[in-house]
């Protein structure tokens, strides 16, 4: 599996915790920033780690802003992406079962890195089950091709 | 009203964040954590029963506990007769804690809980009041409880 983990400014020491949990798993991924001080919005992060998903083959994604709602809107912006804003395991691992989403986006001033952490490690597990899953997501796609 | 908040070092930064944000909005607390000196000799039990022990006297009406997950505080606290210590990761939590359960202690663990998401269990924990009602008999039927056990007496129907 190959992930691309990215944040805006609130978010960089959230990610660097999730970065640590992805090496001790040793799961390969790309961190497309930020990891400095320079002032980034997160539409530009959250279509960096899209578009990595829709165009080079990346299974998933990890975004980090401050409550992972602005990342969310923005990436599912992208055609073909589905992300999600989760909190507690049970959505964690329903956005993949149920949903197929790709990325996870957190919100680093809502959890707190114990509970984040669990997030991505049930998320990371956790695989689509098709069945009439697959029917409402095939949905989900036909919405992407309304006018 | 009267607020105590107190921490060991893991719980240390968001409690001074909380600090921060109730002093900028004109609140003040009183703040018993471990100093820096004690953190290698005193734990989170030794905190919590520092802030329970004063909120049982009276001397505060509210207390705030901050550790690592809040879930050691919450037990330690609750050891004391009085208190009601409830550990909220919600902001529904924080006000059924206060209006049905008339708890005096909030315990928050900061690797659960982002600080945004902190100060607003804080504030519902501060601003709502218990409801008394048909809420009143229970809390009341906690402290027979207290006493059955503290005088070795019979309280199990």
């Amino acid at each position: 599996m190959k992930i691309a983990i990215g944040a805006d400014n609130l978010g960089i020491g959230l990610k660097e915790e999730i970065k640590k949990l992805l090496n001790e798993k040793n799961i390969e991924f790309e961190d497309v920033g930020v990891n400095s001080d320079e002032l980034i919005d997160y539409p530009d992060i959250a279509k960096t780690v899209a578009l990595k998903i829709v165009k080079e083959n990346f299974d998933r994604g990890i975004l980090i802003c401050g409550t992972g709602i602005g990342m969310a809107i923005a990436a599912n912006k992208v055609k073909g992406i589905r992300a999600a804003v989760c909190h507690d395991v049970y959505s964690a691992e329903r956005s993949r079962k149920s949903n197929n989403a790709q990325i996870l986006a957190m919100g680093a001033l809502i959890v707190g890195k114990a509970v984040a952490k669990s997030l991505v490690t049930v998320w990371l597990k956790s695989e689509f089950q098709g069945g009439g899953s697959a029917r409402k997501v095939e949905k989900i796609c036909q919405l992407e091709e309304q006018k | 009203m009267r607020i105590v908040i107190g921490s060991e070092h893991a719980g240390f930064s968001l409690k001074e964040k909380i600090l921060e944000y109730l002093d900028n909005k004109g609140c003040q607390i009183d703040d018993l954590s471990l100093n820096p000196d004690e953190t290698s000799t005193l734990d989170y039990t030794h905190v919590a029963a520092r802030i329970s022990k004063k909120v049982m006297e009276g001397e505060y009406e509210l207390g705030i506990l901050i550790c690592g997950t809040g879930i050691g505080m919450s037990i330690a606290a609750g050891k004391f007769p009085g208190i009601r210590a409830a550990l909220c990761t919600n902001e529904f939590s924080a006000r059924m804690a206060r209006e049905h359960n008339d708890c005096n202690v909030l315990c928050l663990g900061t690797w659960n809980v982002g600080e945004r998401l902190a100060y607003q269990i804080v504030d519902t924990f501060i601003l709502s009041s218990f409801q008394g009602g048909r809420h009143l008999p229970r809390v009341n039927h906690i402290y027979d409880i207290e006493k059955a056990v503290m005088t070795k007496k019979d309280f199990i129907k």
